[in-house]
């Protein structure tokens, strides 16, 4: 779905929301849901913690819906990943060393989660995950927005609340940084 | 950078349990809107035309209705979606597979049905291709193939009554097979060499399934074969000097027509005696 149909069709859900439609919030989490849990499950540690804070996602963002009074000036989506990325942020601030970013299980994971039946495609993606975990927190965002979820670059800097330009720069440092890193391994 | 982009886009297929997903949806939902059940939703059970299961005769129509209740109760279109990615063990393949059948129970026309069966032979091959990647789920992965063989089966008996009622269609319809098969072939084939590598003395077992379900494979090409090489063999039609109109096969395969047609020739030509007698 193109950019644009996609803010329409979340409009005329989030409009279906707000008339208390149950359904239309579900479509909302059919869409999101399986993205947020990914962005989220790229950035941390294990499937559990994924689920817990892709749920969270869902739940606070229909907080903030409930106390808007007026319409939300950004996409709905932006407005998702922004909150799962805080969560993400917080939930590492709570805790009192930093955790292991590189997962032990990250394999295993794979092995339930991946659509289709390509050796190839999980070794890839176990290959991206390893030298995503080690860039920086900027640059791994930047990275699953642009390249894996599509969003645009003006989402994009609605969401890190920075010019266009700027993330522009950081897409393209973003980049060049993981795939130094991916060079690394070959 | 092309590598690296399309490893980068191999990410999108990372997705969560498909379970995980249905109980988070209800659980979200219930925060949100508490107990209290849409109208919509309240109006939707009431007027289902056979909520009065006292009113169903066949034990069939029973078990459907109350899948299709259960199942719309239960969740969305999401909950549904969310099953046809499942795989023989988890928690959603039964609401597949029941969904099927249902689907199936309301098919009437054999096209339709032929065509369903192609879909969930479809269905059962992706799940192999997809299960082959786990060697140790050996009993699941019989479960897919073992499903492919009766959709095979059911392929071709659908054909066959569809034969019987409308050979165009049937023609039809061999085409939309003819086309898979090849596909159904090689994944098959691949998928025996491949788990030969993994489990080497373990599979005889899963052997002797993808040897029966190639024997179906090749079954249902041979009659595919047969449907539309009916429809492609051209029938001419000429009026000959005694103005019986003869038909006149061009030369194909079709040895079985060339047969009904000479047939019929003869039982239009008046035979010497019958000609003498008139005389």
């Amino acid at each position: 779905m193109a950019n644009l149909e996609i803010i329409d069709k979340e409009k005329e859900l989030l409009s279906r929301v707000a008339a208390g439609d149950r359904d239309a919030f579900g479509q909302l989490y059919d869409f999101y849901a399986p993205k947020i849990f990914r962005f989220i499950r790229l950035k941390v540690g294990s499937q559990a913690l994924a689920e817990d804070l892709s749920s969270e996602s869902f739940l606070r963002i229909w907080e903030y819906l409930k106390e808007q009074e007026r319409e939300i000036e950004e996409s709905f989506r932006g407005l998702l990943y922004r909150v799962a990325r805080n969560l993400i942020v917080d939930y590492y601030k709570r805790k009192s060393s930093q955790e292991i970013l590189i997962d032990d299980d990250f394999k295993e994971f794979l092995e339930g989660h991946l659509i289709g039946d390509d050796l190839r495609v999980s070794e890839d993606v176990e290959e991206v995950h390893r030298a995503l975990v080690k860039i920086k927190e900027e640059y791994q965002d930047v990275i699953i927005w642009y390249y894996v979820d599509e969003l645009s670059v003006p989402e994009i800097a609605k969401i890190m609340d920075k010019s266009q330009g700027a993330v522009r720069v950081l897409i393209h440092r973003a980049l060049k940084t993981l795939k130094d890193h991916l060079e690394e391994v070959e | 950078m092309d590598v690296i982009f399309r490893k980068i886009k191999n990410l999108q297929r990372i997705q969560p349990d498909a379970s995980w997903l249905i109980r988070q949806r209800s659980f979200l939902l219930s925060e949100i809107y508490g107990d209290q059940k849409p109208i919509k939703e309240r109006k939707a059970v009431l007027a289902f035309p056979f909520f009065d299961f006292s009113k169903i005769f066949r034990p069939a129509f029973a078990v459907a209705f109350t899948i299709i209740i259960l199942v719309s109760s239960f969740a969305t279109v999401g909950a549904i979606s969310a099953s046809q990615n499942s795989l023989p063990g988890d928690f959603l393949y039964q609401v597949k597979t029941v969904l099927e059948k249902t689907q199936l129970t309301f098919t009437h026309d054999s096209a339709s049905r032929t065509r369903l069966s192609v879909k969930f032979a479809n269905q059962r091959m992706d799940e192999f291709t997809q299960m082959i990647q786990k060697p140790e789920k050996k009993e699941d992965i019989q479960k897919t193939v073992k499903g492919f063989t009766q959709q095979m089966v059911a392929v071709q008996q659908e054909m066959n009554i569809l034969k019987e009622k409308n050979s165009e269609k049937a023609a039809e319809v061999a085409k939309l097979v003819q086309a898979q098969t090849p596909v159904y072939e090689e994944a098959l084939i691949k998928g025996d060499e491949k788990l030969g590598y993994v489990l080497p003395g373990e599979k005889q077992g899963l052997k002797d399934d993808i040897n029966q379900a190639l024997e179906e494979l090749n079954k249902t090409k041979e009659l595919t074969n047969e449907l539309t090489k009916e429809e492609t063999s051209p029938i001419q039609e000429t009026e000959n000097e005694t103005g019986n109109t003869e038909e006149i096969i061009v030369p194909g395969e079709k040895t079985e027509q060339t047969e009904s047609v000479s047939i019929q020739f003869e039982n239009l030509q008046p035979t010497t005696e019958e000609v003498n007698k008139v005389e």
